[in-house]
């Protein structure tokens, strides 16, 4: 595919496909897209290069924030953090950084190397590392398929970059999610320096060109008078290799949640209007995991699950979901790359602590 | 005692006067350009029709859609300059940054970044530097603009640095009005600055009109106190609501849900107040409207502050009624009801006509809607009562059958049975629930804080008691003082078992 230059045209349908890639985790994409914004009426120019354009030995690095969603919404990005955790990167790599890529393509994450790519003028790669978002660090692709998350950089405001030198992955994600704590509980990491070989083999390819794709599906298919669903179903089939399930079409009953090791955990019920109507529970941890059925999983990571407005198939963070909402619940195929056996020991329902083994919803057909 | 309360709307300026909750005398009257104007005529009205009585009103309370209109019009505006207490952090989403063009062009005189703000632990992101402030309050003054907005990272959580630059204003630019964000959003440091900014901006106009609104009392007479209703339903002192006009915005679902709540004696049940063109269904909590969790945008400008949870159906008394095949509107007659509907000796089919027809209301005459089928009749029956049904569901806040209580001119629309709805209520003076709920308002007193290594009963005890702090200094009479709201939200990431709560207390207007 060729390479392409962010427009102003592109960026709600982005933040469309990247709340909906984001299984309702991932955090609040308006930030971003409001700086991109302004970034391109300034004159930035951001590419979007193809995996394919990458020679095997160039050099790319993952970048993104870690912190609450809750501390990004005050103290919003600066520009520092981001070049100086940029520039610390480079002075540990043995040639020019020759691009970025997004550690999950879900939510504002999706979107922030496109604005690290506006400030150092790096062009941002058409792919990601999960494909969707997870709540950990560790749970990408890069970590999965066996590369080494360091040198890993956490950078804040005022500039300063601390660099681990060393360590296995869930150390390291350990020790980020540490220092995000002690600057304030959100700092910009970069980490998982890879060639272009490795982002070839083990990144989830074209994510970008994707999530800015579901964006314009969504909003096409809201359009449709007779059934929107339909119509996104049948759009993110022919269009992206995207399987798509509705799971349930209600109401929010009730949602219950609490905090565990940093992550709000819970559930919320979505169930058909009437009296016997169906109900559908889904768990979340940050990002929503399973979905259940009379006791037994409909669905479950690393597909994704989406809960989205009704009429405007608008998807709704785990954090918003309030009760009374009219939404669809709906599932997309995972990628292949996250549905190995390797994969699946990362992030399948037994990591999260689930007794049982992931059923793709896919019949074959979404083989992306 | 008694109260006078008026709501100054689109088209009518409604005014009641009340003894205690007993409804005296109401009265209607075109609402003027000139809102001051339009509240003299209302009151000459009323004190025409109740008489010696209106002299022992100690209180007027007013609702009004003047300042959110003057956002949505682009009128009536200052200018602002926006400071914001954050650098190093936040530097790269400026204040005004996400406004319309034309809105920001309009407002926007400077913005000002400087080092200061907090963390979500309560450190600071950096000390706050006198001498670069003492620089900003110098070009400010300079630069001759009338009003400024300031805001400052986790500002709810820890304001001191918003103070201390409240301070440095008071100084060196006396004459400048000032809007610290902390006094009026919620948490989202852009959204909060919005908030701050768009009340800056109305700072020459709430003078203007609360003085206007001072004058048409003083002129009427009345010996009375002014007050002005906000968007949770409860009141705000005249002087309070010049300092923060942005908190009178959503007045008006408000006020009828807070009169429908008082002319039934029901505080927890769905309202829906069907006007001309549309229905509005809110949902009443201990008396008061739920309030929106999310953000809320006003003329385009993102914000997040206290709002009413309302949802909008396209159902009116001037709805049409389509046939080939029968569809009810969205599209509506509006004002021309009274001119065009068939009852009325017009030929459009209304909600209306279904309404007579079906023998809801004795309106017009209903001889001209005889030769509507009656297969009609029971389709326009259906078809309210699942939209409606659909609309409440959407509502309600919990589960199992609860009131309804109908307010508004096309109130005769809602059918006296439907799912999810325990019984439907038709009030006594429901075309007057908006000046009723203005002349009832409470007053309120809230709190949004994090708390840390701190137990959820202790977090919500000590919130309380600022909150009713907080009332008490608004005029609240101690003794009346009740909880609203409480909510507590334990927050990931963060250390220390933190939480997030949020209560609102309310009490009845202190007799000074």
């Amino acid at each position: 595919m060729a390479d392409w230059y962010l427009a102003s045209e592109d960026l709600d349908d982005l933040a469309l496909g990247c709340a909906m890639l984001g299984s309702g985790g991932g955090g609040d994409p308006h930030y971003a897209v409001t700086l991109l914004r302004a970034m391109l009426a300034r004159g930035a120019t951001i590419r979007i290069i193809d995996p394919g354009a990458l020679s095997d030995d160039d050099i790319a690095v993952n970048v993104g924030y870690v912190g609450a969603p809750f501390t990004l919404i005050e103290k919003l990005i600066a520009d520092r953090e981001i070049v100086a955790g940029i520039e610390a990167m480079q002075t540990r790599l043995p040639a020019p950084l020759r691009a970025l890529i997004a550690s999950e393509i879900g939510g504002f994450n999706g979107l922030v190397p496109l604005i690290a790519g506006g400030l150092t003028g790096l062009p941002v790669i058409d792919a990601d590392g999960m494909g969707r978002a997870f709540p950990r660090s560790d749970q990408v692709a890069f970590a999965i398929y066996g590369h080494s998350a360091t040198p890993t950089v956490v950078s804040g405001e005022r500039g300063e970059a601390i660099v681990i030198e060393s360590g296995s992955c869930d150390r390291v994600e350990m020790l980020v999610r540490a220092l995000s704590v002690a600057m304030g509980s959100k700092c910009f990491a970069v980490d998982y320096p890879l060639s272009g070989r490795d982002i070839r083999a083990h990144a989830v390819p074209r994510t970008v060109s994707l999530a800015r794709g579901i964006g314009a599906d969504i909003r096409a298919a809201a359009g449709d008078a007779h059934d929107p669903f339909a119509a996104l179903s049948e759009s993110l089939r022919v269009r992206r290799g995207i399987d798509c399930l509705l799971l349930i079409d209600g109401i929010v009953m009730g949602r219950e949640h609490g905090t565990d090791g940093g992550f709000d955990v819970g559930s919320a019920i979505v169930k058909e209007p009437g009296s016997g109507g169906r109900a559908v529970t889904l768990d979340f941890q940050n990002e929503f995991l399973v979905a259940w059925q009379d006791g037994a999983p409909l669905v479950s990571t690393p597909d994704i699950i989406s809960v989205v407005d009704s009429d405007t198939l608008t998807p709704i963070t785990s954090d918003a979901i309030r009760y009374g909402q009219r939404v669809k619940v709906i599932a997309l195929s995972a990628p292949l790359l996250m549905r190995s056996a390797r994969a699946l020991a990362s992030v399948g329902p037994r990591a999260f602590g689930y007794a049982f083994d992931y059923r793709p919803i896919s019949g074959g057909g979404g083989d992306r | 005692m008694k109260r006078i309360g008026i709501d100054v709307g689109g088209t009518n300026t409604d005014a009641v006067l009340l003894d205690g909750l007993r409804v005296l005398t109401t009265i209607k009257s075109p609402t003027t350009p000139d809102v001051t104007t339009g509240i003299k005529t209302a009151l000459a009205a009323l004190i025409a029709r109740a008489g010696p009585e209106m002299r022992e009103a100690g209180a007027v309370i007013i609702g009004t859609t003047h300042f959110v209109n003057a956002v949505v019009e682009r009128q009536r505006l200052n200018r602002v300059t926006a400071v914001r207490l954050c650098l190093p952090a936040s530097s790269s989403l400026p204040p005004f940054v996400d406004w319309p063009s034309d809105l920001r062009e309009l407002v926007q005189q400077d913005t000002i970044l400087l080092p200061g703000g907090f963390e979500v632990d309560g450190r600071e992101i950096a000390a706050f530097d006198d001498r670069l402030m003492e620089d900003a309050a110098r070009r400010i003054a300079d630069s001759g603009v009338e009003a400024v907005a300031v805001s400052g990272v986790f500002s709810p959580l820890r304001g001191d640095h918003e103070l201390r630059a409240a301070e440095a204003l008071e100084k060196f630019c006396p004459n400048v009005s000032v809007t610290l964000s902390r006094d009026l959003g919620r948490m989202g440091l852009m959204e909060r600055e919005n908030v701050a900014i768009l009340n800056a901006a109305l700072a020459r106009l709430a003078r203007v009109t609360t003085k206007g609104f001072r004058e048409a009392i003083a002129a009427s007479g009345l010996d009375a106190r002014l007050y002005l209703t906000q968007n949770d339903g409860t009141v705000m002192s005249a002087e309070a609501a010049e300092r923060a006009p942005v908190l009178c915005f959503s007045s008006g679902p408000t006020n009828s849900m807070r009169g429908a709540a008082s002319l039934s004696g029901v505080s927890d049940a769905i309202v829906i107040d069907v006007g001309g063109t549309t229905s509005d269904i809110g949902m009443l909590v201990n008396g008061f409207p739920r309030q929106a969790n999310g953000v809320v945008e006003v003329g385009g400008v993102r914000t997040l502050f206290r709002m009413p949870d309302v949802l909008c159906l396209p159902l009116g008394g001037g709805t049409r009624v389509h046939a080939d095949p029968l569809r009810l509107g969205p599209d509506s007659v509006g004002y021309r009801l009274t001119e065009l509907g068939r009852v009325f000796g017009g030929d459009v089919l209304t909600a209306t006509d279904l309404g007579v027809a079906a023998g809801r209301a004795a309106i017009g005459a209903r001889e001209r809607v005889a030769d509507v089928p009656s297969a009609t009749v029971r389709w326009f029956e259906a078809a309210v009562a699942s939209m409606l049904e659909n609309g409440i569901e959407s509502s309600k806040t919990r589960a199992g059958d609860i009131p309804l209580l109908a307010v508004g001119g096309g109130s005769f629309l809602i059918p006296p049975e439907l799912k999810g709805v325990s019984e439907v209520l038709f009030v006594e003076h429901h075309d007057v629930a908006n000046a009723v709920g203005a002349a009832m308002a409470k007053i309120s007193g809230e709190v949004d804080q994090i708390f840390s290594d701190v137990g959820r009963e202790d977090a919500i005890r000590t919130a309380t008691a600022l909150a009713q702090e907080r009332a008490r200094d608004a005029g609240a009479d101690p003794g009346s003082i009740e909880t609203i709201e409480i909510e507590d939200l334990p927050m990931a990431y963060m250390p220390g078992n933190s939480r997030r709560v949020r209560v609102r207390v309310a009490g009845e207007l202190a007799d000074v």
